[in-house]
Parts: C-alpha cells; sequence; structure tokens
C-alpha cells in the first residue's frame, strides 16, 4: 500500500475539477448515476434447510437537477441590514468584491451573470455600465493579468461551462466616481442564472462600498504551495497597505495589554478530523515591533476579535494566530502578515479556502469599531492520496510494511461440497473518497471448479457494481472508513482432498488504479467428499463385521444397513450391489432406523440422501434367493458412490449361506368313480422343490388294498422318477377295480413320492367311487332356495352316461316331495340325445305301486291345474345312452308348495 | 491485459458458484423475488401517482416493490426479505411495509444487526455527554422484512419501501 500522490501540480485545473466533484459526491447525486437495487431473501423448507434467493437487480438513472448558489448574501432587506460585504473608499478609488458561485446542480451548467445596482440607495451614482464581472482564476481576490471578464458595460456574460458542485471566484469590481462625496454610499450585487434551467437565479448579494476621507486597508492573501500533500508547509502572507487619506488606529488586546492593527487568522481546519492545522515555525509581520499572539486550543472565536483571549505564547492545537503591530498604521503604509502551517498525515484531499482579517479603528468616531477588512480567500488544494486496504475482519491493515500484502486468514479444514465465508474488512486510508474495487486476484491458488462470490456485509446481498466499470466494489467509502465484505468461496462436491487453497482478494482504488492492497483468505486443507457404508448398528456409526445370514432358496433375506456421511458436505449416494447371477437385490429406506423393514417403508430405492455432514441413514437391502440356488454361503456386498465425487464409495462384504434344502411336491389330489370290474386313470405331477437332487420312490396305499400302476408320459411302467433340483416330471396311475367290488364302494388310495436319499415325501389321495353304472344324474331346482308357499317349483333332472358302455332301459323316477301338489301337464321330456327314441311320463298315485294314473285339474283337492292325488313321476325311456351321451335339456315337472 | 485476466477469471468462477446454488434449490423449495421500482408522483388532486422509476431526479420519492413468491413445489417458512438502501439514497420512515404476519426491522450498520424502529444510538453531545438518541432516516442501510407464515406453492408477498434520491 505504498502511498501514492495521484496528482501532481501540472495537472491542477483537472485536479480541481475531480475533487470538487468528488466531494459532491456525498451530497446531491450526479447526473446518470445509475442507482441499482437487488434484494434478497433467506428461507427454509418445511425440513429446515436453508436456501437463498435474489431478486432482479433494478436501475434507475438519475436525471440533471440545476441550481446556482452566489455567496456571500445579504441580510434580504432593502438596503440590507448586513450586506454582503462592505467597504470603505476614497474617490477614483477601483474596488474588488470577490464572490463564490457554486454549481448547486447535479450536472455540467453554465451559469449568466449580471450586476445589480439598488438604485434608492446609489448616492454616489454608480452606473451599470461602470461595472466589470471578472472571473478570479486563482481566487485571490484580485484581478490578475490574463483574468477574463465575464460581464462588462452591465451586459450579462457567460461563465462557461462548470461540472457539478464546482466552486468558482468571480469579482465584481468598479471604481468610485471621481467625484463622489464622504458619506455618499452605493449598493452593488450580482445575479446568477442557470443556463439547463433559467428557473434557477441566485440574486442580491448587495455588497456596500462608502466613501470616506479616513484609512482604508488593502488585504490579499497568498498561499503557497497552490497543491499540498502530507507534511508539506504552507505559507500564508497576508500584505496590504493603507490607501485611504488617514492612519489606521490600533485596537487593543486587553488581557495582553497590547495596542496596535491587529492582522490574524482563524487557523484552516483539517475537514476530517474538525483540528486546526498546526502551526510550523515562527509567525513573523511588518512593521517591525509588533508581537505575534495567538489562540489557544478551547477559546472561542466568537463576537470582537479584540475581546478574544490571545497570548503570546503558542500551544498545540491554536485555533487562530495574528500579528499586532506597535501602533497605526499611516496612510500610505504597507504591513504584512506570514505564517505557516504543516498539512496533517491523512488529512481530507480537496480545496482548502482561507481568509484572513485586519482589524483597526477608523477616525469615523459614528461608525462601530473596530473596522474589520477580510482578505479574499485563497485556496490551497489538499492533494489526493489514494491508499487501500484489505485485511482479515476487523483489520485492513495487516500485513508487513510496505506493502501490507502479506496477510493471512485461514480456516484449518474446510469440506467438499460447502461453502465457506471470510470477512474482510477494506478501509480507505487515502485522503479522499474512493470507490474501491475488489478484484479476484491471479495469484489465487483456487482449482477453477470453486466459486467465488463478493456479497456486502449482509452475507447475502451481492457486492454492487456501483462504478459500473465491470469490477464489484464497496461503493464510494469516505476517508478513513471501512466496510466489511464477505467472501464466499464454494467448494465443488467433487473437490479432491489437499490444500493449502487460497482465495487471493485485491482491493484496487478507483481514483488510482495502481493503488492496490492484498489479503488472502486460506483453505489449508480441503476434506473431500466420503462414504461409509456397513452394517446396521443401533446408534451412531457402522459395524463392519461381515454379517452371514443363512436362508432357503426361494427366499428373501434382509440386511440392515448403516450409510454415512462422514464428511462435511451435504451428499447424496447410489446404492448398488454384487450377488450371484440370478440373484436381486432391492433397497429401501428403514425410516424408523431399526435395521429391519416395517409396513411403510416398502418403497424402493436406488441412492439414499442427502444426507447432510457427518449424519447417518439407514437402508435395508432385501436379497432375492432364487428357487434351487445351490447350498453354500455366497459374497453378497452393498456399495454406497458419493454424488458428490463419484470416485468415493465404501462397500460392505457380507455373506448369504444357502440351506441344503431338501422338498417333494406331489400334486393334484383327484376324484373319480367306476363300475366294478371298470379301469381309472388319474395324472399327477411330481416336483423337486428342493436344491439338492434325488430319485423319488413312488408308492401307494389302498383303502380297498387294491393294486395301483405308475405310468411315465410315454405309458411305461415305473416306480420312481429321479429329479434335479427344480424339476418336475408328469406321471399317471392306474386302478383296476376287481369284479367282486360292490357297487357303493369307495377306495382311497394315498399316492407317495419319497426321496431315497434325503427321504423327504410328499403325496396326494385318489378317491374312486364304485356305481353300478356310469349314468349320472344332476338334479335342479328353479327357483333355489326357500320359498313362500304358493310358489311354483321346477324340478329338472339331467343325465349323462359317464361310462364306457351303452346304457339302456333307463328310468328316471322322482317322487313329489310333501307338501308340494303336482301341476297338471308339467311333466316334460326335455331334449335328449339322438339314440333316446322317446321319453314318457307316467304317474303313480299309490307311491310307485302302479303307474297307470292320469292326472286331473283339481284332482285329489288341489286348486285348477293342479293333483294333489300325485304321489310319483317317472320317465320312461325308450332306446339307449351312448358313451358320453348327455340330455341338452333334462326331464323336468313342476310342483307348487300347498298354500292352503 | 492483466487486469482483464484476472476480471475473467473472477466471471467464470461466479457462475459455477450461481449453478451449484441453482442445483441445491432446484429439486425443492424456491422463492423467486422480483423487484420494482416506481417514481412517487402527487398530482393536482393531492394523489399519488407511480411510475416507472428508469430514471429520476435528486429528491425525487422513490417506492420500491419487493414481491417474493414460492414457485417450488413444497411449502416454504422462515423468510427474511433483505434489501441494502442503494447508494445516493435515503430510507424515508415510515415507509416500510408492516406485514401482516411477521415484522419489518432496520439495520443502521451495514446488515449486520437488524431492530425495530425506532432505532437508539448512543452520540456524544457538544457538551461531551454521552446520549442516547433516535435514529434518523439516513442512517439505515437495510431494510428486512421478517415473515413468520408458511408460504404454500403459488403464495406470494410483496412489500415496499420508499427512499429519496440525495
Amino acid at each position: 500500500m505504498n502511498r501514492k500522490a495521484f496528482l501532481t501540480i501540472p495537472v491542477l485545473l483537472a485536479l480541481i475539477v475531480v475533487l470538487t466533484a468528488t466531494s459532491v459526491l456525498a451530497q446531491v447525486t450526479p447526473a446518470g448515476t445509475q442507482i441499482r437495487n437487488r434484494s434478497s431473501a433467506t428461507y427454509e423448507d418445511m425440513t429446515g434447510n436453508g436456501y437463498s434467493a435474489t431478486s432482479n437487480e433494478v436501475i434507475t438513472i438519475v436525471l440533471p437537477v440545476y441550481g446556482v448558489s452566489i455567496l456571500p448574501d445579504d441580510s434580504g432587506e432593502t438596503p440590507p441590514v448586513t450586506p454582503a460585504m462592505s467597504q470603505n473608499a476614497l474617490p477614483g478609488m477601483t474596488l474588488y468584491y470577490r464572490y463564490d458561485l457554486t454549481n448547486t446542480g447535479n450536472d455540467d451548467d453554465d451559469f449568466s451573470l449580471v450586476p445589480i445596482i439598488d438604485a434608492a440607495n446609489n448616492t454616489m451614482g454608480l452606473a451599470l455600465a461602470d461595472i466589470t464581472i471578472y472571473r478570479d482564476l486563482n481566487s485571490n481576490g484580485i484581478v490578475d493579468l490574463g483574468e477574463p471578464a465575464i460581464s462588462a458595460g452591465g451586459a450579462p456574460g457567460n461563465t462557461g461551462i462548470l461540472t457539478s458542485g464546482q466552486t468558482i471566484s468571480i469579482i465584481v469590481s468598479y471604481t468610485v466616481p471621481v467625484g463622489a462625496a464622504t458619506g455618499q454610499l452605493t449598493y452593488v450585487g450580482v445575479t446568477g442564472t442557470s443556463v439547463g434551467d433559467a428557473g434557477q437565479v441566485d440574486t442580491r448579494n448587495y455588497h456596500r462600498t462608502d466613501v470616506v476621507n479616513d484609512a482604508v486597508l488593502t488585504a490579499n492573501l497568498a498561499a503557497a504551495p497552490a497543491v499540498a500533500f502530507d507534511g508539506d508547509q504552507i505559507t500564508y502572507t497576508l500584505s496590504g497597505t493603507n490607501i485611504g487619506s488617514n492612519d489606521a488606529n490600533g485596537v487593543t488586546l486587553g488581557g495582553l495589554g497590547l495596542t496596535g492593527v491587529l492582522f490574524f487568522d482563524v487557523i484552516p481546519v483539517d475537514p476530517g478530523t474538525g483540528n486546526p492545522m498546526p502551526i510550523s515555525g515562527v509567525p513573523f509581520g511588518s512593521p517591525a515591533g509588533g508581537t505575534v499572539v495567538y489562540l489557544n486550543a478551547g477559546n472561542s472565536t466568537a463576537g470582537n476579535p479584540e475581546t478574544w483571549n490571545w497570548s503570546t505564547t503558542s500551544g498545540p492545537g491554536d485555533i487562530a494566530v495574528g500579528y499586532i503591530t506597535n501602533g497605526p498604521i499611516v496612510s500610505g503604509q504597507s504591513f504584512n502578515f506570514v505564517y505557516q502551517v504543516t498539512v496533517p498525515a491523512g488529512m481530507t484531499a480537496g480545496p482548502l479556502p482561507n481568509t484572513e482579517a485586519v482589524a483597526y479603528v477608523d477616525n469615523n468616531v459614528v461608525t462601530p469599531d473596530p473596522t474589520l477588512v477580510v482578505s479574499n480567500n485563497a485556496i490551497v488544494t489538499i492533494g489526493g492520496q489514494a491508499t487501500v486496504l484489505i485485511g482479515p475482519s476487523g483489520n485492513p491493515g495487516a500485513g508487513t510494511p510496505p506493502d501490507y500484502d502479506d496477510d493471512v486468514q485461514s480456516i484449518a479444514t474446510a469440506y467438499a461440497g460447502t461453502t465457506v465465508d471470510f470477512v474482510n474488512t477494506v478501509r480507505n486510508d487515502g485522503n479522499a473518497p474512493d470507490q474501491i474495487n475488489v478484484i479476484f486476484d491471479g495469484a489465487s491458488t483456487l482449482p477453477a471448479t470453486w466459486g467465488v462470490v463478493f456479497l456486502q456485509s449482509d452475507g447475502v446481498t451481492p457486492l454492487p457494481d456501483t462504478g459500473t466499470d465491470g469490477m464489484p466494489d464497496v461503493g464510494p467509502l469516505a476517508p478513513g472508513a471501512t466496510e466489511d465484505i464477505v467472501v464466499r468461496l464454494v467448494i465443488p462436491g467433487d473437490q479432491a482432498a489437499g490444500g493449502p487453497f487460497d482465495a487471493v482478494i485485491r482491493a484496487q482504488s478507483t481514483i488510482d488504479p495502481t493503488e492496490v492492497n492484498l489479503t488472502t483468505n486460506q483453505v489449508t486443507s480441503v476434506v473431500a467428499a466420503g462414504a461409509d457404508i456397513g452394517n446396521f448398528l443401533a446408534g451412531p456409526g457402522t459395524d463392519d463385521t461381515p454379517v452371514n445370514l443363512t436362508t432357503d432358496p426361494a427366499t428373501t433375506v434382509d440386511f440392515g444397513l448403516d450409510v454415512i456421511n462422514p464428511s462435511g458436505g451435504t451428499d447424496t449416494y447410489t446404492l448398488t450391489y454384487s450377488v450371484p447371477a440370478g440373484w436381486g437385490v432391492t433397497f429401501y429406506e428403514d425410516t424408523n432406523a431399526n435395521g429391519v423393514l416395517d409396513p411403510g417403508e416398502t418403497t424402493s430405492i436406488v441412492a439414499v440422501g442427502p444426507i447432510a455432514a457427518f449424519s447417518e441413514l439407514n437402508i435395508i437391502a432385501r436379497v432375492d434367493v432364487p428357487a434351487g440356488t445351490a447350498p453354500g454361503a455366497n459374497p453378497v456386498s452393498f456399495t454406497a458412490t458419493s454424488v458428490n465425487n463419484n470416485a468415493i464409495s465404501d462397500t460392505i462384504a457380507n455373506t448369504v449361506t444357502v440351506n441344503s434344502f431338501a422338498a417333494v411336491e406331489f400334486v393334484p389330489d383327484q376324484n373319480g368313480s367306476t363300475t366294478p370290474g371298470g379301469t381309472v386313470r388319474y395324472a399327477h405331477t411330481v416336483t423337486n422343490t428342493g436344491n439338492v437332487g434325488d430319485t423319488f420312490t413312488l408308492s401307494y396305499v389302498s383303502s380297498q388294498g387294491w393294486t395301483y400302476v405308475f405310468y411315465d408320459a410315454l405309458n411305461n411302467v415305473i416306480t420312481d422318477v429321479t429329479l434335479a433340483p427344480g424339476a418336475s416330471v408328469a406321471i399317471s396311475v392306474q386302478l383296476i377295480v376287481p369284479g367282486t367290488a360292490t357297487v357303493g364302494m369307495v377306495e382311497t388310495a394315498t399316492l407317495s413320492a419319497t426321496g431315497n436319499v434325503t427321504l423327504v415325501s410328499d403325496s396326494a389321495i385318489d378317491i374312486t367311487a364304485i356305481v353300478a353304472g356310469n349314468l349320472q344324474l344332476t338334479k335342479a331346482v328353479s327357483p333355489p332356495g326357500n320359498q313362500v308357499p304358493g310358489t311354483e317349483l321346477t324340478y329338472t333332472t339331467d343325465y349323462q352316461n359317464l361310462g364306457t358302455d351303452s346304457l339302456t332301459t333307463i328310468v328316471i323316477v322322482d317322487p313329489i316331495p310333501a307338501f308340494t301338489q303336482y301341476r297338471v301337464g308339467s311333466a316334460d321330456a326335455g331334449t335328449f340325445p339322438a339314440a333316446v327314441t322317446g321319453i314318457t311320463p307316467q304317474f303313480s298315485t299309490d307311491g310307485g305301486a302302479t303307474w297307470a294314473y292320469s292326472p286331473v285339474s283339481g284332482g285329489g283337492g288341489a286348486p285348477a291345474n293342479f293333483d294333489a292325488s300325485v304321489t310319483n313321476v317317472r320317465f320312461v325311456f325308450a332306446g339307449h345312452l351312448e358313451p358320453g351321451d348327455a340330455s341338452a335339456v333334462g326331464v323336468s315337472f313342476v310342483v307348487r308348495i300347498v298354500a292352503e | 491485459m492483466v487486469e482483464k485476466r484476472f476480471f475473467a477469471l473472477f466471471v467464470f468462477v461466479l457462475v459455477i458458484g450461481l449453478t451449484v446454488s441453482a442445483a441445491l434449490a432446484a429439486d425443492s423449495a424456491k422463492l423467486t423475488g422480483n423487484l420494482e421500482a416506481f417514481r412517487v408522483v402527487v398530482n393536482d388532486e393531492g394523489v399519488e401517482d407511480f411510475v416507472p422509476a428508469d430514471n429520476a431526479r435528486p429528491n425525487d420519492v422513490i417506492e420500491y416493490r419487493l414481491t417474493y413468491t414460492n414457485t417450488g413445489r413444497e411449502p416454504v417458512q422462515n423468510i427474511f426479505i433483505m434489501d441494502p438502501i442503494p447508494p445516493g439514497m435515503s430510507f424515508v420512515h415510515p415507509s416500510a411495509t408492516e406485514p401482516a404476519d411477521g415484522r419489518v426491522e432496520f439495520s443502521i450498520d451495514g446488515g449486520k444487526t437488524y431492530q425495530a424502529w425506532p432505532i437508539l444510538v448512543k452520540q456524544t453531545n457538544d457538551e461531551g455527554v454521552e446520549e442516547v438518541v433516535e435514529a434518523t432516516p439516513d442512517m439505515v442501510t437495510h431494510v428486512r422484512w421478517v415473515l413468520t407464515d408458511t408460504f404454500q406453492p403459488e403464495e406470494a408477498v410483496t412489500v415496499s419501501y420508499r427512499t429519496v434520491i440525495k
């Protein structure tokens, strides 16, 4: 941070412009300024994860406003009680009244100036044409050679373009008419009008000139050098002459007992500190024989300077200094007063005005005493020095002189996938407001994948580009002011372990871009993303001891697992597995962390997370063991891979031991019927449902002691089957019923397949009914179920020849159920197979002993259409039933439930 | 030339940084902010009109309106909306919206701390005596709204405040 003077004397005019504009920045925002605003928000989701958002940026461009100020003002009355200035003069004397005109607008502007005279109070008869307004380029109160006239002959004239806030000195000058008499006066003022906005006018500013026959003192103040920097000496030289017609008499400093003409100055103040500049060396004056006086710190400068608490001894912080002559200044006598001040370190840059004054007593007993003659304003420019500092939070001056660039703040450890905030403090150690840019310096050693974000001290709002120079900045910073910024480093999730990583931040003056200072924010070590998967452990941590689970084929086993994010950044982990071919794995989140898959945890996952730093989630790996899997131990492993950095993973290796598992299945159970001497064959399937091969002996147990024979699919007689694990075979078994069997017998056979080695066995049961024939009758009633009295019921009997022979002489006999009455004419032969040539219904009234009855309506006391005397119905078939023949529509009749 | 290279690097990494943040927020909760600036113009009837503040003059009053909308698929909560008073402007008090559910706070220290109005500051007066006085609006550096209600998807809030251009 070498201190650098950024302006040198040859560019004096430019310097004044720059500094004036800068000093106004804090008051009126310049036209063309872009006022930028961007808001931000932080918020959380419902689980408390934090987020932030920023709005769009809105820009408002500041438009010009115009204004003009001319000082000093008068007090406003006509004539003013207190004029802007006043001077005594002799006839024929040329007067110079110095005013300051300031462009109070926020943009460049031109100003029209014209003198004015208070015509009612102009006894000396001055004419506007007599008045000239000059530009006082060096502000010394005197019209020097080369200083131009703005207005002459009373006509308006323009100042030329002034920048916003720029102040220029003008001199209103005229010569007192030669014929003016003592006691005559005039009031002269000046009007300034903005060219940019003619409504912006500053007028009046009346000063007063009295024609006297008395002492008239001039007072010109010179200051050198024109531009001063830290430590420079400024020499103020007040000089003047009594150009009047009479002596200037002395004032009396009562406290010191001194009487003489007093030349004095309230010492200029450093605007940054409010302290007077320190006097350097010993002031001196002429005519000789006078005394240097000081106004020590803490005294008042209010009121008549005769009454101030002057001292002949200087002290620290003196606020005024003077020279009192020993006696009057006689007509024609010259005088001067010289003293020096030192520019203090860090003094605010900009124009430093100063006026001195002479106090004396005139010879007119009417006017109040003392008479004060104020000098011109002698302006010294305090040169701007840009000095910027940036350093760790609260310590912008950290580092080794003279450059202060080697200061480092560091954090020992940061984690991939996180952000790290460093607070840096920027300080303007220059003496002018500086809009300090903040730049990510090329000396940084951050990998290109890292993010760097500059934020304001609130840690949320991006650092704006106030200067619209393409670089973020801390905004205009007053001399001595500090501003904190937040440097946020965004460490990518895939950052490998390592370090140190330096983010070197450069603060750079916009006044003098060569003035820079560096600070380093260092991440000493980055911890890479991590992954840790292990077996379930109630509580924190994982168990990396392999787990073996034992199971049978065609089952599933569940491994409870823990996945831990051992790094400092939130991460998600993809889940993969390695198992024997044909096996499957499904992962589930174990939301209640009990190591067991519970109802409600059945949504499968392929990744788990996000998992917060140093946190753990539980999962279940459900392993499908297929049927037929050979017995023995099988390796299974589960891997969690970091999404942040897919080079990072962890695996837990476990085993599944498959039991030796023997099983056989013999299905299905069968039912059938046959006649004595008949045969029946049943189909079955035998399956080896275990994981070991075996030969299964086929056996049976017959309830009747009958004989069964097993056949394979090719109809070869077999006594056993050999099956590999999972294999199955179709077999059949045949029963031959002995001719001695009687109708109504029921045969139950238990058929078994039994492993020769494994001894596992399964059975099926076949049930065979021994029937006379093979006519199957199926009876149905409509409507079915419980019915109320009066309901008519239709009984239908379907028939089928199930046997392998034709059936002849078929009669289907049915009783009329109790509490019902036969409906006359309802017996119906239905629809019968072609081999049946006819079916004749017959009726009995005596329980089937005789079949000659013909039903009649109302028979047996029944209602009309019914016959209560019918006790049985039979259907007599003509023809025969071929094997397999069946009724299309069975034989049927209708009865009525007795309602009477 | 050297300057330019430094800057280019900065832009590059800045983009990366923003991408990371966006990726974090994309899947779940998302709040989107919109900021508008209006110049407050009092018409002949004494009624305020609002003109888009693309440009303005010193002493003009600017009303900033901040609308934050939940554009995500999940509710969001604990919303803090912050806006720094732009350089070249002074805060106008009272002008900051009082939210229905929540509060508005102000910072006079660059956003480090926030307090409800009035903010009391210690200062030493001309007699050298330390006294506590109310902060003036031009000392405000940040306005912040603390919202206590939960915002469902598509729910929005608009808050506003005014500044005057220096």
